[in-house]
């Protein structure tokens, strides 16, 4: 094998090592890795083994949740005519339904997944972000519950879970129910990207040595193309609720038509989000199937390669088909086909890693457990699924399906059949891995059956009922449609769910009790590291894999792997270490010092929740209390990074060494920086995109810009600031005794030469008499303006942070991992408001 | 980075591919000229795409018949091949929308 990062690959041989560990080694590792010892520490824990419980706890209660809410609407819908729930509270449940199913449930579900599972799998202690997947959790638990809390005050959101204006603008929706819907998810979508950035990072850099791309478990895959999908989709609903919520709190009219707004701009950038949503969601899902279904068929995975392509063309494709939810809004023709033909291809990635999952079942031996059950019946319903997805691609059949309980039927078929029978099948598969227990087959059938006949009973009818002509969305209807019958059908499968669901929840609570035996081991006889014996540290020792299937084909594996005798056998500085590996061959790097549990990341995330949350009830100066407090924290939080210690290399097994500190592409700080970067670049592509759609609607109402002198003003600080943060850098690389100063200093004078540049910029369209307020160019250039003052602002933190730190004797030129994301920052600050300006002063030109 | 451009090669140019072809009758409908000479510049566009998606696979299976140094960089070739395959599917599929009658 070629190195990738001059690593010698002949150092392989020397593992399994063969001379005994030292004593108290283990001990020691034990002792480092301690769970919780007092009550307060199981709220301040970090490891996954803790984390990842409580994040997939959360997210099964609000399932549960949002199931109850389903079944309150099925109560109502099932006789005609009946007044068990109010039009008003019927609109804010059925709101409710769909938004906290979808992101309180299914895209926390698989996150929490990963963030269980992926260590494990991967074969390292934890992933590189411990204290991110805390505030990500706790940020999302928060807001989630105050979130659906709101349903008891009457102050749910009612507006559909995609919020549509103008249904959704002040004229029609006065109260602040939106508002806690556009805070809410908006803010809750931030704690997802920080999932994703854990993910990728942690995929891409701390597998296994030897765990080359060819020998990535397929759901480790699946989980990064998951979270790249999350980076590229999810700004888009970001910046489509700030901008209908500044529109409802400030006026600003993107979607107010009376001013040269277009409430199809909100569709466009919901749906940008909203479709590869599904995949998002399905992705991770299918990962699993592809995992468990060897293990249940007892043979391996057939087509690995080709479903690894798969899931990147569904990853691809899945961003060419959001306008699909948009074919009777009078699109152009030519660009709603372009959009057919995409939802018919997408089709054939996801075609392909069914025929998989088909052949690799016939190919073994299928054993009918709990989890080969769910595994079997979501293939059943996710196909039926696909098949209805395929019909209302076809515009002419769309076009008579269109809002009606047709839809209703397709979607909860593919996102049942897609994600919710595959996490069942996950959770049944890998609970004896997580709670050393496995949960009861014999309720476990029961539960299938229940689930598999209900899901049925349930939404078979509604194809019908839809095709009857029964709109979605309706609170009740008239008898003698002829929607009576299937409607109580569809009542009586959704209780039978809703009672499985019931059996699921006393079995989890009987599996997770803390007493009795404890010893459930390998199950079903799965192939991944994730079976090895592992304590809070994850794996004793990390294995050097050669297999796709390390536990089927590496003979020893489990024996060797516990008594110590591959890499990291032990905390060679007796601290909380990973490896972090590359991200093609995973060849080791450095070790990685792991953060020990503290308090700052939870009043971190709970201070971020409150500023969103109660900005909703308009209590601004609360509000800002609490901002200021959340930035207070995560700036305690970031105070104790880079702070190297011990030895600069260490022995971490078979006498090879590896350094404790690296900076730049090697470091994981590095990227997930730069991923972050990209998360707003996609927030400024997407409302370059806005500014440009709605100049195509309304190019009577656009304004010249501001004179040329001010654009050379701004660019030239801009362009000040970008050499500035990159000099800096170079200059702390130089390694002379004042370096860490003059470095620091000239950070200093980037970040004000950016704030400089922005008031020059906002200054002059000020003074050119555009209002945000007036017009839709006036909104979209200064929501260009408030976007880049943000990152402005986050500049002027972060330059007096680099002063204090080298005031406090932590900047040197031998650790410059702080400094160098500092100005990867800030230089992207320069480049994104030299991009934007350019933009907003020369497009559509002159006097337009 | 080299090593991933060309393992998502295919499906990148598939991705330029129909944000073009957005981008082209997205100008077509503002500019509300010929439909005939702006579905002709997609058909041109489309070609190109297929020729490079055409090269790429060239390429790669030329560089699998040589073979590859390592299990990783084969795997990744062979994702190249198929990636490339699926991406011409799709493009072709795209462009089948331009010869519909205008």
């Amino acid at each position: 094998m070629s190195s990738e990062t001059g690593f010698d690959p002949e150092l392989y041989k020397r593992f399994p090592t063969t001379e005994a560990r030292p004593k108290g080694e283990l001990e020691q590792l034990d002792e480092v890795w301690c769970g919780p010892r007092r009550p307060w520490e199981w709220i301040t824990a970090i490891n996954n083994n803790y984390i990842g419980v409580y994040y997939v706890g959360a997210a099964m209660l609000f399932f549960v949740l949002a199931g109850v809410l389903a079944l309150l609407m099925r109560t109502q819908l099932a006789l005609p005519m009946t007044g068990f729930l109010a039009q008003e509270t019927y609109n804010q449940i059925f709101t409710m339904h769909g938004t906290v199913m979808m992101f309180l449930f299914a895209v926390p579900a698989v996150e929490a997944l990963g963030v269980l599972l992926l260590p494990q799998m991967l074969g390292a202690r934890d992933l590189p972000f411990p204290r991110l997947s805390a505030y990500a959790f706790w940020a999302y638990l928060v807001g989630g519950l105050c979130f659906f809390a709101s349903l008891f005050f009457g102050l749910a959101p009612n507006g559909g879970w995609f919020m549509y204006p103008p249904l959704t603008s002040m004229t029609y929706s006065p109260g602040i129910n939106a508002d806690f819907w556009l805070l809410g998810i908006g803010f809750i979508e931030i704690s997802a990207i920080a999932g994703a950035i854990e993910i990728i990072v942690g995929v891409l850099k701390t597998r296994a040595p030897g765990m080359t791309l060819d020998k990535l478990p397929i759901f480790a895959w699946a989980m990064l193309i998951f979270a790249c999908m999350i980076i590229i989709a999810f700004p888009s609903i970001i910046l489509s609720t700030l901008l209908l919520e500044l529109e409802r709190a400030l006026g600003w009219p993107f979607f107010d038509a009376a001013k040269g707004g277009d409430p199809m701009l909100w569709q466009h950038l919901f749906w940008f989000f909203g479709h590869p949503e599904v995949y998002i969601i399905f992705l991770p899902a299918a990962g699993a199937m592809s995992t468990l279904i060897p293990a249940v068929a007892q043979t391996k995975l057939v087509g690995y390669r080709l479903v690894v392509l798969a899931m990147l063309a569904t990853g691809f494709i899945s961003f060419g088909v959001w306008a699909h939810h948009m074919f009777t809004t009078g699109m152009p023709q030519i660009s709603i086909n372009y959009f057919s033909a995409a939802s018919m291809a997408v089709s054939v990635p996801a075609g392909v890693q069914v025929f998989a999952w088909i052949a690799t079942l016939a190919a073994g031996k299928m054993r009918f457990n709990t989890p080969g059950l769910f595994a079997v019946g979501g293939l059943v319903i996710f196909v039926m699924g696909g098949l209805t997805g395929v019909m209302v691609a076809m515009v002419p059949f769309d076009w008579q399906a269109h809002d009606s309980y047709f839809i209703v039927a397709h979607l909860h078929y593919v996102l049942i059949g897609g994600m919710v029978f595959p996490l069942f099948a996950a959770i049944y598969y890998w609970t004896p891995m997580s709670s050393s227990r496995p949960l009861s087959e014999r309720w476990g059938k029961w539960i299938f059956w229940l689930m598999f006949v209900g899901h049925n009973v349930t939404f078979m009818p509604m194809h019908l009922t839809g095709l009857m002509g029964m709109p979605r969305r309706v609170y009740t209807y008239l008898p003698d449609r002829g929607w009576d019958l299937p409607n109580m059908i569809s009542t009586v499968g959704s209780f039978m769910f809703g009672l499985a669901v019931v059996l699921w929840m006393i079995d989890m609570i009987r599996n997770f009790r803390p007493f009795g035996e404890k010893d459930a081991g390998n199950v079903f006889g799965g192939p991944g590291l994730e079976w090895l014996p592992a304590g809070r540290y994850s794996l004793r020792s990390v294995p050097v894999i050669k297999s796709l299937y390390p536990v089927w084909d590496q003979p020893n594996l489990a024996r060797d792997v516990e008594v110590g005798r591959y890499f990291l056998p032990g905390a060679p500085r007796g601290e909380r270490e990973t490896m972090i590996t590359s991200p093609i061959n995973a060849e080791p790097q450095y070790l990685q010092r792991m953060p020990r549990p503290s308090s700052w990341y939870v009043w971190g995330a709970i201070f971020t929740a409150g500023f969103f949350l109660i900005l909703t009830i308009q209590a601004y100066v609360a509000s800002l209390v609490s901002g200021v407090l959340a930035v207070y924290c995560i700036l305690k939080w970031c105070w104790g990074l880079d702070r190297p210690s011990g030895p600069a290399t260490v022995d971490v097994g078979g006498g090879v060494r590896l350094p404790t500190y690296v900076s730049g592409p090697s470091s994981h700080g590095w990227w997930a920086m730069v991923i972050t970067l990209i998360v707003s670049g996609m927030v400024a592509i997407m409302a370059c995109f806005s500014y440009v759609f709605l100049w195509s609607r309304r190019p009577d109402l656009w304004q010249a810009p501001p004179e040329i002198g001010s654009l050379l003003l701004t660019l030239g600080l801009l362009t000040a600031a970008g050499i500035g943060a990159w000099a800096s850098q170079g200059a702390l690389k130089l390694d002379r005794p004042r370096s860490a100063g003059i470095a620091a200093i000239l950070m200093l004078v980037a970040t004000l030469a950016a704030g400089g540049a922005f008031a020059a910029e906002a200054s002059a369209w000020w003074s050119s008499g555009l209002r945000p307020n007036a017009s839709s160019q006036g909104a979209t250039v200064y929501a260009l303006l408030a976007w880049q003052g943000t990152f402005v602002g986050i500049s002027l933190l972060m330059g007096p942070f680099v002063l204090l730190r080298w005031l406090c004797g932590l900047v040197s030129p031998r650790y410059p991992a702080t400094f160098e994301v500092v100005a990867l920052f800030v230089a992207f600050t320069a480049v994104q408001g030299a991009a934007t300006t350019l933009l907003i002063r020369l497009f559509p030109g002159v006097g337009a | 980075m080299r090593f991933w451009l060309l393992i998502l090669g295919g499906l990148l140019i598939w991705t330029a591919h129909f944000l073009g072809l957005y981008l082209l009758s997205s100008a077509s409908d503002v500019a509300r000229g010929d439909a005939g000479a702006w579905n002709g510049a997609g058909l041109i566009f489309s070609l190109i795409c297929l020729m490079v998606i055409a090269v790429l696979c060239w390429r790669c299976i030329v560089w699998l018949r040589e073979k590859p140094r390592d299990e990783t960089r084969a795997f990744g070739l062979r994702l190249a091949v198929a990636g490339g395959l699926l991406g011409g599917i799709g493009v072709v599929f795209q462009t089948l929308v331009l010869l519909a009658p205008v």
